[in-house]
Formats: C-alpha cells, sequence, structure tokens
C-alpha cells in the first residue's frame, strides 16, 4: 500500500516519476514528455497570471491540479505577477494587461491543453498505482492467478 | 514585457503569452491528440516499445473521428439552413 501511496504522489509531483521509481524507464519517459509539452504549451499560450489562478477559473484550476508539482509553483508565481503588478501601478505606471493575460483564441487553445495534461495526469498516476500493485502490469493485463490454495485471484 | 527582472526564459516565456499565427490554431490539435493518444496507450502497454506503433493507430483513429464529426456537423448545419 505504501508503494502505491508513493508511486502516485511521485507521479502526482511530476508526471512519470512514479513509473521512473517503479523501474518503467520508458513508460516514465513517454509521460513525462505526453503531459509536460501541453502544459508548458497551454501556459505559454495563455500565461501564467490568469491560468493558473483559482479566482479567474477555478474549474480549470481544479484540472491543473492533476499535476500538483507544476501547478502549485504555477500558483504562486501567478500571486508574484499580480502582485508585481498592482505595485507597478500604485507606483504609477501604466500597465497593459494584453502582456500577460491570453486572450481569444490563445485562451481557449490554453484551458484545453492545460486541462487535458492535468487531466491526463490523473490517468497517469492511476497506472501508476495499478502498477505498484500489480507488479509492473497494466490494468487490462490482469490475469487471474492461482494461488497455493487452489483459489485464484486477479 | 521586462519582468521578470532576472531575465530568465522560462519565466518570461510563462508571464507574457504568445500568440499564434491566424492559420495555425486549427493545427493546434494534433500535438495535443498525439499526447492523449501516447498517454492512453502508455497506460495499457507493458513495454514503452509498444507504444509507437499503438500510439499512431490511436491518433489516427481519433483524427478520422473528429474530422468525421466535424462532417456531420457541417452536413446537419447545411440542412438546417435548407430547409428552416
Amino acid at each position: 500500500m505504501g508503494k502505491a501511496i508513493q508511486a502516485g504522489l511521485l507521479t502526482w509531483i511530476i508526471p512519470g516519476a512514479g513509473h521512473w521509481w517503479l523501474g518503467h524507464r520508458g513508460l516514465a519517459i513517454v509521460f513525462f514528455v505526453a503531459i509536460t509539452f501541453p502544459y508548458c504549451t497551454g501556459l505559454a499560450l495563455g500565461g501564467v497570471k490568469d491560468f493558473v489562478n483559482p479566482r479567474t477559473n477555478r474549474w480549470l484550476f481544479l484540472a491543473e491540479l492533476g499535476v500538483g508539482g507544476y501547478t502549485t509553483p504555477g500558483y504562486f508565481a501567478s500571486r508574484a505577477v499580480e502582485a508585481n503588478l498592482a505595485q507597478r501601478r500604485a507606483d504609477g505606471e501604466e500597465v497593459d494587461e494584453t502582456d500577460y493575460v491570453g486572450y481569444y483564441p490563445e485562451s481557449d487553445i490554453a484551458q484545453i491543453y492545460l486541462a487535458t495534461a492535468g487531466l491526463l495526469n490523473l490517468l497517469a498516476i492511476l497506472d501508476a498505482i495499478s502498477r505498484s500493485q500489480t507488479g509492473g502490469l497494466p490494468t487490462f493485463h490482469r490475469r487471474r492467478v492461482a494461488t497455493p490454495g487452489g483459489e485464484s485471484s486477479s | 514585457m521586462m519582468w521578470p527582472p532576472d531575465g530568465s526564459i522560462l519565466g518570461w516565456l510563462f508571464v507574457n503569452p504568445i500568440h499564434l499565427p491566424t492559420g495555425a490554431r486549427l493545427w493546434m490539435l494534433l500535438p495535443l491528440v498525439a499526447c492523449v493518444a501516447a498517454v492512453y496507450r502508455a497506460t495499457r502497454s507493458r513495454d514503452a516499445r509498444e507504444i509507437p506503433r499503438a500510439a499512431l493507430f490511436t491518433f489516427i483513429s481519433i483524427v478520422v473521428a473528429m474530422v468525421l464529426i466535424a462532417a456531420a456537423f457541417y452536413v446537419l448545419h447545411m440542412g438546417v439552413r435548407r430547409f428552416l
């Protein structure tokens, strides 16, 4: 049970880290690339200020929390950008919001990419947990295995 | 545009959103579908070597299915415009 929690937690922090820890290096690289790429693309298109921010889009933030290791620093970066802009406004500087927030259609693409990355990592977390309990087999490969007592288990 | 002051490329990229050329927007579908196909197939593979072929098949299936759905909606749209 501890192994499953560790694998799931590692995958939540960095996509593929749980698989790497379990010894599935190839799968770990696939998960890392296929989840990190859409997350970074979404963030580059939308900007960290409004797109990792529970106050502007709480449902998107919830989906992004699937990749906790990226969303947590992103949230603090978002807060830092907001504080920086507020300070500059207070100092009398004219701040152009369009430099910091992605607008349509980039905003739509950013949301889809970020939410997909978060939800794909949930799949990766479940897969890491499953593989930690089955000795590396994906869920659908589970077979009924004969036990010494004559009963069978999956 | 000068923030963050430390000038880190990573920070600058994520703080200041980039803009896509008009023609590139639809094509943004393809990398996302490729990622979805790769992750889905990775969850169903015993080994990473099984993934490329299976992911390619899944990628093509998703793209073809989405094109068919788009075509069906287009035909429906044209039908509604013609008969209503």
